[in-house]
């Protein structure tokens, strides 16, 4: 090997490597370079465009403000309350749905993904219309039965945010606590009937610290999410004068003339800092996951009767159908037939769902954003199985840094990932013509699809026995035909998940356009949100209304589609479904970061010897 | 009276039986091994002895206490029958060390603190495990963590140790040093014990009895020369490794002797009174029929038959032989291997010698492997 010409060799080093650079260059630059940007703009003092002097005037003016105090203790109070309440009570909920007899717990599972799918928007305005201190639905209602007007509810409000991000919280951690929890090792349990324990004691003393390290993950997660929060709060939370982080940063920009980006950014990068420090802290706790333990043989799962207790259990999940899902949903329809939020019952009017369905502002922006999310969906797990099958078949340095880069996104809130998109596009002569385009936008989402997107894909991939790639190859595949012909048609049920899953959230995301969209380009979560704020508020719920959908029905065909190509190359999808059983998989959403591998791989499974 | 003492056990699950009558009597210090193939209901049948099942009908007594029987309501929980369980996947749970592990069941029996070091720290002993008491159990081997298991049934010196398969997820050289350690700890214990397993071998090693169980039915229960020699039945036969299972019937030769002569006729073998002649199977392993050039005496009968295939074993030689369309499983001894300076070719023509004493009779029965694929062919 030593006297072949230096070019042959670096042709070799290139070959092998060709596909994971361009992975790696992708990757730094859509995931690491905004955020580097974003940090450099929080030492200058003048707009990206600008020339601009170094300096520390972004964080000595946040840093100096009383305000910036209040609005992280405001975070601080939100993301603990919300926490406490969402994790609490996904406990109880996922309690009640792997181990018990209640009455109705088989809808609590399908109830949390309808709660997780729906936008935080659309929870925030209808609850806003709901509870409205005034005109509010529920205390107009109360006023006619009673005859008299009263005010028992004001969602704009501390508890009216609380409220509505904790119902979110709940649907985000019970779907990640189910899974261990229904997958929790009986026997360990059984051991410990076996010693003397009985089935209570047997719970607390044994499942739920085995659970801990899960518990503790999600809590974290909630936690950051909590921190992160910006749809509830700038919709309910702007009327009562509450600020958090997130809509601060996005008031700095919004509110002053011109747009004081030196303090966004500080305020950002400060947010950024704190809760890539809880992201680290949940990687340490949900990456020794040696706790929970799967084992191949499962007997017969007996559940608990609650006695009382069930029916507590079942007025319970369907208080949180109700307040989650009924009423909201309710609220919706009712007032976009409404003319005027606040009109006496039995006003109806079909105008602003018309307008809605025709205006061509409206109509354009709702064709934007499904095309949008359907894009993005597919970029996303495109890049996410090539990717993962990269950092999943190569461990070196390069990947691992592939990887750590994918994950950066997770810890970026949106209003940050929009300004640090900003930055990095503003910037630089060329790519500054992109600023205000649908293409911005379509980065912007995509990357923040990633993390989600992973998820799912990953998994499949992992799972994928080597030897099906070997055996490809030794048949005559290319490298590259054996990712598309074996690899891709394989996880295609999981590459599916990953994509409708990062549409959904696409199609409802309101963080990340929010400092991206042109005027003429607005996304429908935006529109909605700024109808909402001046004060055409059944306008924006017609509009709401429509755009939801229309997603369902766009994204609802195009799975279809998908399913009959599938269904089309017939042999090979019944050999799939042998090959890999993971129908049970898919929408497994919003997943928490799992730590790269690597974490997970270093830890020995206690009772699991294959 | 028995130790342990089943009556009439059935167990249904959704209206599907997994065990179906069972009758069974444990002794004081006994071990007796459920034997079967998977989904005979061998673990059911544990599992309604730990209480974590409860049974449909019949009655479960231990030390002459009823603790299950579904006609009185009797029913006592797990918790309370005081049995150890050593489980397949070892249960250890991981968020405690091996002494919390071990002593758990003695805390929550409130047994006094010096008391429980006394007893944890002689089963860890034991089990030669002592050194890891404050490690984890995530932290140890999985030989290791199967000894943690057994440490943890035995530390609260139960009346009863109930092993559920424990050595499967081992490999096969800890499985025999596993194997020595449960039979050291069963018989300096005295505890009485039901093990199960599929592994014919580890039955054979284990227990006082044995009981072959299939289709919720125990089948045959024995020692283990009796169930190995004599099997009952012709379950049991195929089961317990008999490599030729003949279908046939008994007729008389010219000297009025009895001889079992197979469906086509191709093989006669002379029967001695042992066995019954209304009997319409016989069984026997290669290994009593031996290629041979031997001349051979009263005890044994010669067939001639060719070679299909030979597969070289080392101790002794496979050799499947054709006699007539009916095939057997013989074995080739070592020396007889070097008197002929090799191994025969196929089709070559060879004597086989059958000890006739060694032959088992059967009633006629289908045979599992003429209803499941999954078995070797045998010659019927």
């Amino acid at each position: 090997m030593t006297d072949a010409p230096a070019s042959a060799v670096m042709k070799r080093w290139f070959r092998n490597r060709t596909a994971v650079l361009i992975v790696l260059a992708i990757a730094l630059f859509l995931f690491v370079y905004p955020v580097v940007m974003l940090i450099v703009g929080a030492f200058r003092n003048a707009d990206p465009t600008l020339p601009a002097e170094w300096g520390f005037q972004g964080f000595a003016e946040v840093y100096s403000t009383p305000q910036t105090y209040i609005t992280f203790a405001n975070s601080a109070i939100l993301a603990v309350a919300s926490t406490v309440l969402g994790v609490l009570f996904a406990l109880y909920m996922a309690f009640l749905s792997a181990r018990t007899t209640t009455p109705l717990r088989k809808l609590i599972t399908p109830a949390m993904i309808v709660v997780l799918a729906l936008p935080p928007t659309f929870f925030a305005i209808s609850w806003g219309m709901l509870g409205n201190e005034r005109v509010g639905t529920i205390n107009s209602l109360l006023g006619m039965i009673l005859g008299t007007d009263v005010s028992v509810m004001n969602t704009n409000s501390w508890f009216g945010i609380i409220f509505v991000t904790a119902l979110h919280m709940a649907a985000v951690s019970y779907l990640l606590l189910i899974g261990p929890f229904t997958a929790l090792d009986r026997s360990l349990e059984e051991a410990a009937q076996i010693a003397g324990a009985g089935g209570i004691r047997a719970f607390f003393s044994i499942d739920l610290p085995v659970l801990a390290p899960t518990i503790l993950g999600v809590t974290i997660l909630a936690f950051v999410k909590g921190l992160e929060t910006f749809d509830v709060p700038i919709i309910l939370g702007t009327p009562a004068g509450i600020r958090v982080v997130a809509t601060e940063i996005f008031g700095q920009i919004q509110d002053n003339i011109p747009p004081n980006y030196g303090a966004a950014s500080a305020l950002s990068t400060s947010l950024l800092v704190l809760v890539i420090v809880l992201v680290f802290l949940q990687w340490r706790a949900l990456g020794k996951r040696q706790f929970v333990t799967v084992t191949g043989k499962s007997f017969r799962q007996d559940r608990w009767d609650l006695g009382i207790g069930k029916y507590i259990g079942t007025v319970v999940i369907v208080a949180y159908i109700v307040a989650a899902v009924v009423l909201p949903g309710g609220q919706l329809l009712y007032g976009a037939l409404q003319p005027y939020f606040g009109a006496k019952f039995g006003n109806f009017t079909f105008a602003h769902l018309e307008e809605a369905l025709t205006a061509p502002s409206l109509v354009d922006a709702i064709v934007l954003t499904i095309s949008l999310a359907a894009v993005c969906g597919v970029l996303a797990a495109s890049f996410s199985a090539v990717a993962g099958y990269l950092i999943s078949r190569t461990r070196s340095r390069t990947t691992r840094l592939i990887e750590l880069s994918m994950w950066l996104p997770w810890a970026v809130p949106g209003v940050v990932l929009s300004l640090a998109f900003a930055w990095a596009f503003l910037a630089v002569p060329g790519l500054r013509s992109l600023y205000g385009t649908p293409w911005i936008l379509l980065l912007a989402l995509t990357v923040s699809a990633i993390p989600i997107a992973m998820r799912p894909v990953q998994g499949a991939v992992v799972q994928l026995s080597t030897e099906l790639e070997d055996a490809a190859r030794t048949n005559g595949a290319s490298r590259f035909r054996m990712f598309f012909g074996i690899v891709l048609r394989i996880i295609a049920p999981s590459f599916l998940a990953s994509w409708l899953v990062s549409a959904i959230l696409v199609s409802g995301n309101l963080s990340v356009p929010t400092l991206l969209s042109g005027l003429g380009n607005k996304t429908v979560p935006m529109l909605v949100y700024q109808l909402y704020s001046d004060g055409k508020v059944t306008e924006s719920a017609a509009l709401l209304l429509v755009h939801m959908a229309a997603t369902f029905v766009v994204l609802g065909l195009l799975v279809l589609l998908y399913r009959l190509a599938v269904a089309a190359l017939g042999r090979r999808g019944r050999a799939r479904a042998r090959l890999m059983d993971d129908g049970g998989a898919p929408l497994a959403p919003l997943a928490a970061p799992v730590a790269p591998q690597s974490h997970a791989a270093d830890e020995e499974l206690v009772g699991e010897p294959r | 009276m028995a130790d342990v003492s089943l009556r009439g056990v059935k167990k249904d699950f959704d209206g599907t039986r997994v065990l179906n009558g069972i009758d069974l009597d444990v002794e004081q210090g006994e071990l007796v091994v459920l034997l079967g193939p998977s989904g005979c209901g061998k673990t059911t049948l544990l599992r309604c002895l730990s209480g974590l099942e409860e049974i449909t009908e019949g009655e479960v007594t231990v030390r002459g206490k009823t603790v299950d029987k579904p006609s009185t309501g009797t029913f006592v929980p797990p918790n309370k029958r005081g049995v150890g369980v050593v489980f397949q996947s070892y249960a250890l749970w991981p968020h405690m060390t091996v002494r919390s592990n071990v002593s758990y069941a003695l805390k929550l029996a409130r047994t006094p603190g010096r008391q429980i070091r006394a007893q944890v720290d002689e089963a860890l002993r034991s089990l030669n495990i002592l050194e890891r008491a404050d490690e984890y159990a995530g932290q140890l081997s999985g030989g290791q963590q199967q000894r943690v298991a057994l440490a943890r049934a035995i530390a609260s010196r139960p009346d009863l140790m109930l092993f559920d398969e424990p050595l499967s997820n081992l490999d096969a050289k800890l499985r025999l040093k596993v194997r020595l350690d449960i039979r050291k700890l069963h018989r300096r214990s005295g505890i009485t014990a039901v093990y199960v397993t599929h592994d014919q071998e580890e039955a054979m090693a284990l227990a006082d009895r044995i009981a072959v169980m299939n289709q919720g039915e125990i089948q045959q229960l024995g020692t283990p020369e009796e169930v190995y020699n004599e099997p009952v039945n012709a379950f049991v036969a195929d089961f317990m490794g008999f490599e030729n299972i003949l279908r046939g019937g008994v007729t008389r030769d010219a000297e009025g002797r009895a001889v079992f002569e197979t469906a086509g006729g191709d093989i006669r073998i002379p029967l001695d009174g042992r066995i019954d002649a209304s009997m319409g199977m016989i069984a026997m392993r290669a290994g009593h029929v031996l290629v041979s050039s031997d001349a051979v005496g009263d005890d044994a009968v010669v067939l001639r038959g060719t070679v299909a295939t030979c597969t070289y074993l080392g101790d002794y030689t496979q050799v499947l032989v054709d006699v007539g369309s009916t095939r057997l499983f013989a074995r080739m001894p070592e020396d007889e291997r070097l008197r002929r300076g090799g191994l025969p070719a196929r089709g070559e023509t060879v004597s086989l010698r059958v000890a006739i004493h060694k032959i088992v009779g059967l009633e006629d029965e289908p045979l599992p492997s003429e209803t499941d694929t999954g078995f070797m062919p045998i010659a019927v």
